[in-house]
């Protein structure tokens, strides 16, 4: 009876205790739910979002030296192979779309690619100004920029009316194996997502008036 | 109209001349430049780094030499468009060599990741029925313990009880 009653109490406590663990096992293996995504910024000279321009004046002149960093963090879970491209376009040149996914209607004048451990964050300096443009009456046109010390004229021409609204854009293109090549829009949670940076700024003088 | 037959049948060749030439100066994978080869390179090099990470492995080390192949790639391009052929093609060579290394490497990992995954699997399914199983021996004996207790409690109560002659 004794001997009955000991292995009745062994069968209750076993199957409680693994009803249990069996539970709390599959609760620790349920996460909450990921949310991928990537984060793009453009920081300042001082590395903070300010002093995008020197003495803060966004109309540049020929030879205004602009000191960015450009940083992108990926959450997406995995590793991840990016590509940073920047833009010079005006207000009238279509920009990225962030409703469509869209990127800007231009090609790039300058591109960066690299691999991205997940949750890793990668920034690089960007130094760059413009080498030479010209001024008419009514329109500002840059033929040539300085960036991170090389010239750029290819896809770099561009003129605005009085100088006013030209942008510099900074879009992300990701690479889809399936696609075997760079998409401007990724997949999260079935929804479809783009990112993006753009700084405004002027160029109504070519250069400094003289005093 | 015999005329008009031949000036069809020479513009028939010329066609066909023109459309052969075009075909044959579509590239082939043989014919791919060094820089296309190693875009290529690093396309299969990234999938087996992706695939090592998806199985859990580390790829801090194939990613770095990802990244120094990349920087080698793009010196390759740029080099190219400024007309330097030669010094763009070794150098695009040096990184197509440096991608496919990558790709046994990635590989290994990516084998370590998943046994090691199996491995945890196993004792994670093991695990739970073994510390049940405690948990009942452990009840069992604590239970035991308590009742010899409680006997030996009875016990003595029943010498106090007796009574005195």
């Amino acid at each position: 009876m004794k001997g009955l009653r000991i292995l009745k109490i062994f069968l209750v406590t076993f199957l409680i205790a693994l009803t249990g663990l069996t539970v709390i096992n599959t609760l620790w293996q349920i996460r909450a739910p990921y949310d991928p995504y990537f984060a793009l910024f453009t920081l300042g000279s001082t590395g903070k979002t300010e002093n995008y321009f020197p003495g803060g004046k966004y109309d540049i002149y020929q030879g205004t030296r602009m000191s960015w960093f450009v940083g992108l963090y990926n959450h997406m879970g995995t590793v991840q192979l990016v590509r940073v491209v920047f833009k010079l376009l005006n207000s009238t040149i279509e920009g990225p779309n962030q409703l469509y996914n869209t990127p800007g209607n231009r090609t790039p004048f300058y591109e960066t690619t690299r691999l991205l451990l997940s949750n890793e964050t990668w920034m690089f300096p960007v130094v760059w100004s413009v080498f030479n443009a010209t001024q008419s009456a009514n329109a500002t046109a840059i033929h040539i920029l300085l960036f991170n010390g090389e010239t750029f004229s290819e896809n770099v021409e561009l003129d605005a009316s009085h100088g006013y609204n030209f942008r510099m854009v900074i879009e992300l293109w990701v690479y889809d194996q399936t696609m075997g090549d760079y998409s401007f829009a990724w997949q999260s949670n079935g929804e479809e997502r783009s990112v993006w940076n753009q700084i405004w700024f002027n160029m109504t003088r070519v250069t400094i008036l003289p005093t | 109209m015999g005329v008009d037959k031949r000036k069809v049948c020479v513009c028939a060749l010329v066609a066909s001349f023109l459309l052969l030439t075009s075909v044959m100066a579509i590239p082939t994978d043989a014919q791919q430049t060094p820089i296309a080869q190693a875009v290529q390179a690093s396309h299969d090099a990234y999938a087996s780094i992706k695939a090592a990470d998806t199985a859990g492995a580390n790829v801090t080390v194939p990613a770095a030499q990802f990244n120094l192949a990349l920087s080698l790639l793009e010196n390759a391009t740029e080099l190219e468009k400024r007309g330097n052929e030669s010094q763009a093609f070794s150098l695009a060579s040096e990184a197509q060599g440096s991608f496919q290394a990558i790709i046994p490497e990635s590989q290994h990992l990516k084998d370590q990741a998943l046994a090691r995954q199996e491995e945890s699997s196993r004792l994670q399914t093991l695990s739970i029925p073994v510390a049940a199983l405690i948990i009942a021996i452990v009840t069992v004996l604590l239970f035991t313990a308590y009742q010899r207790i409680r006997v030996k409690q009875f016990n003595e109560l029943r010498i106090n009880l007796k009574p005195r002659s």
